[in-house]
Parts: C-alpha cells; structure tokens; sequence
C-alpha cells in the first residue's frame, strides 16, 4: 500500500501533468472561497458600522415620535435605520412631554424638532437637517459627543447655530462649507395650511459650533438650533416632532416603554437603542446570509469543477489504474490518489482564494460600498478565515469520493482493457 | 550481467503467504510454481453466454519458460489475466506457491500481484507523466521499499537492461523496444517469482522484438524466473520451453521444446 507522501506526489504529479485542467479547476474554487471571504469581510464591517453607530446612543434612551413626522424634510428620526414605528396619531407636546416626565424611572425628556432647510452660506447653498433641541442635551443623547477647539455653547442664543463636521465640511469638497463665527442663512419651505401656498421662512445664523464625528448618523448629519429657534423657523407651534426619554438606567427602558405603552397605546412611537440594535443585526444578517448562499453557490460551482475534472481524469486514466492494479495497487491506493487530488485542488483554490478574497475584499470597500467617503475597511478574523478555508476544502474532498470511489472500483482487466 | 540486485535470485527458501505482505525480497518457490486446475471463463452478454475458456489445467514449473499460443479470439489473453489474477474465473481453481489464489482477499491479491508477479504488456502501459526510472520503481513504491534503496535498484535495473542513460527521460521520448525494456524492468522491480507478458513483441520490429524476447529468456535460463508469455507467433514460441496452444477456449495442444 502507498505511504502517503507517495499518494502526495503522485497525486501532485497528476495534476501538473494536466495543468490547464488543474489551473482551472482550482480557479473555480478559488473563486468561490476569495468570495465568501471577500462577502463575509465587507459584511462584518457593515455590522460592526452599523453597530459602532447605534452603540455610541446612550443604551438608556428611548426614541418617541409624533405624527408630525411626514412634514419632515429628509432628516428623518435617530433610529432612521430601524424598523418604523406603527403609525403615531398623538401630538407630541408640552403636556405629554410632562406627562411622561413624571413617569417613574425617567430622569429626563428632551424634545426635539425636525425639519430640512437650504442653508447659504456665501454663494454657495446646500439642504441640511435641522434638529432643534437644547443644545445642552446633546451629551445625553450622543454621550461621546466631541466639539472641536473654538466652539462654544450658547443654549440661549436663539440665532446660535451647532453643525456637525460633515456639514460644515461636506465629504469631498475642497473648501469648508461652513466655519466657527460664520454667518449662514436658513430657509424652511413649507406649505400654508390656510391658505394651501407655499411659503417659506428665512433667518439668519451664526456658527458657534462644529461637532466632531459621533457615529451617531443623526448629529453627525445635522445642524442644532434651540428649541425657540426651531420652533419659529419649522413653523411647529409647539408640536414636537419627536422626544428622547431618558430613563434612570438601561435596566429601566423596558419598564419606561411599557408605562408610556400603557398611557398611549399604540397611538405612539417609541423605539429603543435596545430595538435597533436588534433590529439592524437582523437586517445585517439577512444580507450577509444572502451574500454569503451566493458565495457558496460558486463555491458549490467549484466543487460540480472538481467532480468534472476527476471524473475526466478517471476517464482518460482508464488504462493507468489498471496498470497500477496490475502492479499491486489496493483499491484504497487509487481512491487515496484521486481524493489526494481533490484535497490539494482545493487547498490550492481556498488559498489562494483567502488572499484574493481579502484583497477584493478590500477593492470591494473602497470602489462599491457607498458612503460619506469614509466606508470601513472589510474586517477578517482568523476564525472566519479558518473556517471559509475548512468549508472549500471540505467540499473539494467531498466533491472528489464520487470519481475517486468509480476510479477505485474499476476492475483491472476492464480498465487494462481501455484505449 | 547481474539481473538479481539483491543478489539472492537462487534464495529458495520462502513461499509466498499473504501474511508476507510488502515484502520485497520475496524469494522463488519450490516447484511447482502455479497450478490451474479445470479453469473455466464464462461471459454472460447480451449475445447470450461466451464460453471463453473451458477447464483448462496445466502446470508451469519453476524456471520454466512457457509460451500460450492462439489465434485471436482464442482465450490466451483471458488465461493470462487469469493467470494474473486480474480477472476471476468462473470455475476452476489457480494455485501459485501452493495457494489458491481465489480464495484470497482483494487485498491480499493486489499485494500477491505486487510481491510476486511482473507484468509486461504490448503497449508497455507506462505512466507518461513521470519519468522512466520513477516507472520503474512505482512497484517498489507501492511495496514501501525505501527511497534509497529503489533508487539503487531501479538504475541498476535500467543498466542491466541498457538504458540507464534514459533514466530521466520521459518514456514518450524513447523508442518502443527502450519502452519495453523500461516495462520489462519495472517488472523485475520487486523481484517477482513470475513474469505474465502479453505480447511483448507484438508492438516492435522482428530486430527488437528479438532483442526483448533474448531479456525474457535470459530471465528464465540464467535467473530461474517463471514467464509465461501469450503470444500468436509460433515461431518465437518455438523458442520457449514449452507452448501451450489453444483454440476456442480449450487446450489444443502442448508441446515441449
């Protein structure tokens, strides 16, 4: 019987003999494992963004939205990635915001109005969120908020205006949209509803400060005004759009959501950090599991390769395995020759395709994934390397018993006699 | 010209037994070396059933050089796989070294193939992706002789046997009498009691087909090796010991030489 280090070589020796066929074959497998790689690397940095994000709100708060909502522009609410609220039909406001103050286990409520506005800023105009709340607030909700050096809060100043780092310095523009100590106008569009006009409602603004990046896409997106000056600006007449309630600790959301559920019924929104953080893993799921059956699809391709190629090496080696029978060769001999074969085709195909799958992986990021120019990089670990590698040459052997078993089995005067 | 490697081609102490498996330096047995006892082939087809050999039974000595002569389609090539255990009667008994063979496992066939017969074919059947000493020694391989060890047979082989210069070579790059002496040592490579040769001049000219046959009867007058040899040319069986005939899967006749 063969030791293995000859099965080794004289299965290596087959598939160089065979090259085209082999380079082929290992391609497809490649192929498929530097997919599975390359989607499971830019699929775990979609989550760990996505996570990275949500994580950075306070696990404490719980988001409550208004019917006002679809008067908004495309600000839309903080948990704008989660799943919709149902249908709010309550006013969001100062009664409620009381109301739900003085429920047990809520330290605070912090009311928000929202809007989107044409910003000028010298001659040049962009559309921006607005959220206006107080700006005192902003490290409850965004605990690790940062400004940048020169900015200061003025809670009170009703022509104060707080913009986030993208706003103030767009993604891929040269120049900075908007500086600390700038003035910038503001104008709100909107619809009379007495009238059925279209109007619009314009006040100037001075930059006083720039908020550095969150992860919070919300702040990282908008431009804060005071309560006051929001509500005079969107034409809310005190009709929030929606509050961030703060219950004591993390502990106590669930307890809070039920209190406010028990008082409103479903006639409100409320969505917690909890919720979407669950809500996006489910989503981020769903997608890396469908990017991934597709990536197993070509690997599955590259097995239906691996069994063509053996079964045409098995054809055309006929008459060689008779001979080998002939000269002593077990069965088991011939089966360990073709099923080595498969084994190194597919260590070949998954590594190589490990490292061209974190290459396109990383060519993937940069070139498709869309973002504020600031996509993540796809993120690997040797786990999900290990196991990718394990699962392509799994398949290889498995797609390698069928031809390996016909080659085995062939009985030797059969196969001395084939052309 | 020293064929025996090993130096010990007149060892004749050691019969083969399964249970010596992997043993290379298998020695020749005591006579007789293979027995057939009312061998019968039968093939079932969808022509109906083709009796192709019909209780055949002979015995071939030890040292002896047997040819089996017949026309095409008379059963000699079936006998010799047979003889090989390449194929499986459908009756009748094969005894080598005093066991019958068919009573053996798959396994213990194979490694009875490798340890005590050497096959040459017509067409050589060499592995054309390797090189000609690694074909000689792909028995040694299987029989797990040591890596030194079959290299130094191997040349030696290929020396004897005068074309140790085409070690390295390809066996494509050789000419069809090189293939089959390249064949006939790889047949050597383990030291078998038996030689099974299918046409071995079948595919060369009369000069090298003289020349091989010269190797083959060297091997049974010098080195007491066994061969059996299907060949339809009565005159190069003439030139064995002894040629068995046979017409439609039957002992026609046998004549001593």
């Amino acid at each position: 019987m063969l030791n293995i280090k000859e099965i080794f070589i004289l299965s290596f020796e087959s598939l160089t003999d065979r090259k085209v066929r082999s380079i082929l074959t290992i391609l497809m497998v490649m192929v498929g494992s530097a997919l599975l790689i390359a989607v499971g690397g830019i699929g775990a940095s979609f989550t760990d963004a996505f996570s990275k994000q949500f994580r950075n709100l306070a696990p404490n708060i719980l988001f409550i939205s208004s019917s006002q909502q679809s008067q908004q522009g495309p600000g839309g609410g903080v948990g704008g990635a989660g799943t919709p609220p149902p249908a709010p039909k309550i006013t969001l406001n100062a009664a409620i915001v009381n109301r739900i103050h003085s429920l047990p286990f809520v330290s605070d409520v912090i009311s928000t109005y929202r809007g989107s506005v044409t910003v000028q800023s010298q001659s040049e105009s962009k559309t921006d969120s607005i959220l206006s709340m107080d700006p005192q607030k902003l490290l409850v909700i965004a605990p690790t908020l940062e400004y940048t050096d020169g900015s200061t809060l003025q809670p009170n100043n009703p022509s104060s205006m707080i913009v986030a780092q993208n706003v103030a310095n767009p993604p891929g523009d040269a120049n900075p949209f908007l500086v600390l100590g700038q003035s910038a106008k503001l104008t709100y569009s909107f619809v009379d509803s007495t009238t059925g006009q279209q109007k619009e409602e314009s006040k100037n603004f001075i930059v006083t400060g720039i908020i550095k990046e969150t992860g919070n896409p919300t702040i990282d997106s908008a431009i804060v005004i005071n309560l006051q000056a929001g509500n005079s600006l969107l034409q809310k007449s005190g009709k929030f759009d929606s509050l961030f309630v703060i219950a004591q600790t993390s502990n106590f959301v669930d307890v809070v959501e039920q209190e406010i559920r028990s008082l409103y019924g479903n006639n409100i929104g409320i969505t917690t950090v909890k919720a979407i953080l669950k809500t996006i893993e489910q989503f981020t799921g769903q997608i890396n599991a469908f990017l991934n059956s597709i990536a197993i699809i070509s690997l599955v391709v590259g097995a239906v390769g691996i069994i063509t190629t053996l079964y045409t090496a098995v054809i055309e080696r006929t008459r060689e395995i008779g001979t080998l029978k002939a000269i002593g060769a077990q069965n088991s001999d011939i089966l360990a020759l073709f099923l080595v074969e498969a084994l190194l085709i597919g260590i070949f195909g998954a590594t190589i395709g490990l490292l061209a799958g974190i290459g396109f992986g990383y060519g993937l990021s940069a070139t498709v994934v869309p973002g504020n120019g600031s996509s993540s990089p796809p993120i690997y670990t040797a786990n999900d390397m290990a196991r990718v590698w394990m699962i392509s040459v799994g398949l290889s052997i498995v797609a390698g018993v069928v031809p390996a078993l016909q080659a085995s089995r062939l009985l030797p005067v059969q196969a001395l006699r084939s052309q | 010209m020293a064929l025996d490697t090993n130096n010990d081609s007149n060892n004749n102490n050691n019969n083969y037994h399964p249970s010596n498996g992997g043993n290379h330096d298998f020695a020749v047995s005591s006579d007789p070396t293979l027995t057939v006892e009312n061998l019968s082939k039968v093939f079932e087809s969808a022509a109906g059933r083709v009796v192709a050999l019909r209780r055949i039974n002979f015995t071939v000595n030890k040292g002896e050089f047997v040819s089996i002569v017949g026309p095409s389609g008379s059963g000699k090539s079936t006998l010799l796989n047979i003889l090989g255990a390449l194929d499986k009667p459908s009756f009748g008994k094969l005894f080598i070294g005093g066991i019958d063979i068919f009573l053996l496992s798959d396994k213990e066939i194979a490694r009875m193939r490798n340890n005590l017969i050497g096959f040459i074919f017509q067409s050589y059947n060499l592995i054309s992706r390797t090189t000609v000493q690694r074909n000689v020694e792909i028995p040694s391989i299987i029989a797990r002789m040591s890596s030194k060890e079959r290299a130094n047979r191997s040349l030696r082989l290929l020396e004897i046997l005068g074309i140790a210069t085409k070690a390295k070579f390809k066996p494509a790059s050789l000419s069809g009498g090189q293939q089959q002496r390249v064949a006939i040592a790889r047949s050597l490579m383990n030291n078998p009691t038996i030689i099974l040769a299918d046409e071995p001049t079948g595919n060369l000219d009369t000069k090298t087909g003289n020349e091989v046959f010269d190797l083959l009867r060297l091997l049974s007058s010098k080195y007491r090796r066994t061969i059996i040899m299907v060949t339809h040319n009565a005159e190069l069986a003439k030139k064995t010991d002894r040629s068995i005939y046979i017409r439609d899967g039957q002992i026609e006749k046998e004549i001593l030489y």
